[in-house]
């Protein structure tokens, strides 16, 4: 009976895995059809490696990951403690709010590209209020500035969920040791900082994981929003794969980042025993 | 406390504006001409003209044969000279392709999701905890990794271009969490109905089908819910197992949007509008059914 559910997923996701990491090895250009399979070692993870994009790429992908993490992860922690106090109105915020995670990150990242444009809305904006003298060439900026701005409209999109996460797991705190840090004389700032801070870290840290996964594997968003300027490495070996037809890369590229991705997620996770993930999600502690 | 009041005030006015305004700016943007959308600013074009429903009736209608409905110059900025590079209308068939998807994925989630998630927490065989493990660690992994060899397999198959097969991907993508939630969600409901149930002399799948279905409601509906939305935003797969441009889903038709050669900002900002007010309302309503209290709760433990 459940056996159909979980063969599905295990067979469609171990089967195409290992299907991966076989290509890695392994020659497959499409336009050479007698060489497919031929075994070539780590010689694609060599080749995938140096291709020019491939550094550019990684540094992408890790510049854009760090910040998105930091900055989305703060600023849900922020939103949450604003929104976690009771005043009238932040129930309904914390439900609107969550109309930016809901839509497409390809639409996000094409709406935030255009906001940024010479023409865009930003600029037209604060131009014809009169802040700014003339416009600001957002998108002319070098890379490294780019990969900031796709960082917003990370923000942009995934803020509910992080300041969800947060705000309810916020909310979990006992009374009891709210009320007893009140009675201790413990102020606004202390009190968040020794009493809420090591209750929630879990939550924080899931939450900073979950960023992590989804800023280095991202594709949609940063496709869109830039248009093939600059990618991240999940770009750059889908690339590698239909515009070069040399699977053998792309496979050895998308295993490079699954490594990256565990092995972040599992640094992040550490300072909380992975095994309270499953085991206590199943035994009913 | 007045100060501090403010303060909340402030700040959660300031995230809302971030928010919702630029959506409601591609919702505005829609309606002004091309022209004025690409004025440079300072020139203070803004509804100059007087807006226009062109864009929006153009998307709408175009897959019915109408052509474009206006020939002011400044709506048509220069005649609009490859205006069919866009293909604008793909959109609406590329908006029911992503629902009929999304809706059957959802319903998939609903039914192998609930499943196995009544086995990891009401009964127990071997091999549980390491499948248990199993379907959590599926989670962890970048799709693109899947996306070669997944890519391979379907075109060995013949399924290119087969809404079933992005159901399929789609499916294997969100159902490790739709499990995960539900076990998560499961545990919290005390078996002693189940029990008694089984007590009474039912099966294990009349218990299933009568009682535990109706009690775990609310957590039903949030993975319906996630799953939908999950996969009418995926992109990646969509991409490139539904290669012709008359069939593809929504994100896929904007990533087209973003990569083609011409540039009409007008109907750019009437189609993220029409993606994303869907989306919107679907959002909106269901919150009110969803207790995220619980998820946080039972992701804290």
């Amino acid at each position: 009976m459940i056996l159909p559910a979980s063969f599905l997923v295990g067979l469609f996701t171990i089967y195409p895995f290992a299907q991966a990491i076989y290509l890695s090895f392994v020659k497959y250009i499409t336009y050479k059809p007698d060489e497919i399979g031929v075994f070539v070692g780590f010689g694609n993870f060599i080749g995938a490696i140096q291709e020019s994009f491939f550094a550019e790429s990684v540094l992408n992908t890790l510049w854009f990951t760090g910040i998105s993490v930091l900055v989305i992860t703060l600023a849900g922690l922020g939103v949450a403690m604003v929104l976690s106090q009771k005043f009238k109105g932040a129930s309904l915020v914390t439900s609107i709010m969550l109309v930016s995670w809901a839509i497409p990150p390809a639409t996000a990242g094409l709406m935030w590209r255009h906001m940024l444009q010479s023409t865009g809305w930003i600029n037209k904006i604060l131009v014809d209020l009169g802040v700014w003298q003339s416009p600001v060439y957002f998108l002319s900026m070098p890379k490294v500035v780019q990969i900031l701005f796709a960082v917003v409209a990370q923000l942009w999109q995934q803020l509910p969920f992080a300041t969800l996460l947060l705000l309810a797991t916020m909310q979990l705190v006992p009374k009891s040791v709210l009320d007893s840090a009140a009675m201790d004389g413990a102020g606004g700032f202390s009190k968040f900082k020794d009493v809420i801070l090591p209750f929630i870290r879990p939550a924080v840290l899931v939450v900073a994981a979950f960023e992590a996964f989804l800023a280095l594997t991202n594709y949609d968003l940063v496709f869109t929003f830039a248009g093939g300027q600059f990618g991240l490495i999940s770009y750059y070996a889908f690339a590698e794969l239909f515009n070069y037809n040399n699977f053998g890369y792309g496979a050895a590229m998308s295993v490079i980042l699954a490594g990256m991705s565990l092995l972040v997620i599992f640094i992040i996770l550490r300072i909380v025993p992975p095994e309270k993930l499953y085991r206590y999600s199943f035994t009913g502690e | 406390m007045e100060g501090r009041t403010l303060v909340y005030y402030g700040v959660s006015d300031l995230v809302l504006v971030f928010i919702l305004f630029p959506i409601l700016l591609m919702v505005v943007g829609g309606f002004m001409p091309e022209t004025e959308l690409r004025s440079n600013p300072g020139e203070r074009l803004w509804f100059v003209h007087g807006p226009t429903t062109a864009y929006y009736q153009y998307i709408l209608l175009s897959p019915f044969g109408f052509g474009f409905p206006s020939n002011d110059p400044y709506v048509t900025e220069a005649g609009f000279p490859f205006l069919s590079i866009l293909n604008v209308q793909y959109f609406l068939p590329s908006l029911l392709n992503s629902v009929v998807v999304a809706a059957a994925v959802a319903v998939l989630n609903l039914l192998l999701a609930s499943l196995a998630a009544f086995a990891f927490t009401r009964t127990n065989f071997r091999g549980r905890t390491g499948l248990f493990i199993f379907v959590l660690v599926s989670r962890l992994l970048p799709p693109v990794v899947l996306a070669i060899p997944y890519f391979i397999l379907i075109q060995s198959l013949g399924l290119l271009n087969n809404l079933g097969a992005v159901i399929l991907i789609d499916t294997v993508l969100t159902l490790p969490f739709s499990i995960w939630y539900l076990v998560l969600y499961l545990r919290t409901i005390p078996v002693e109905m189940e029990e008694a149930s089984l007590v009474d002399g039912a099966s294990l799948m009349q218990t299933f089908w009568h009682i535990t279905l109706r009690i775990s409601g609310s957590g039903l509906l949030a993975i319906t819910l996630f799953s939908f939305l999950l996969s009418y935003n995926e992109f990646l797969f969509a991409r490139f197992l539904l290669g012709r441009p008359e069939f593809t889903t929504v994100p896929v038709y904007v990533g087209s949007l973003a990569t083609s050669l011409v540039v009409y900002w007008a109907i750019i900002h009437a189609v993220l509008a029409l993606t994303i007010l869907p989306m919107a309302v679907l959002v909106l309503f269901f919150k009110k059914y969803i207790n995220i209290t619980e998820l946080a709760g039972a992701i804290k433990r």
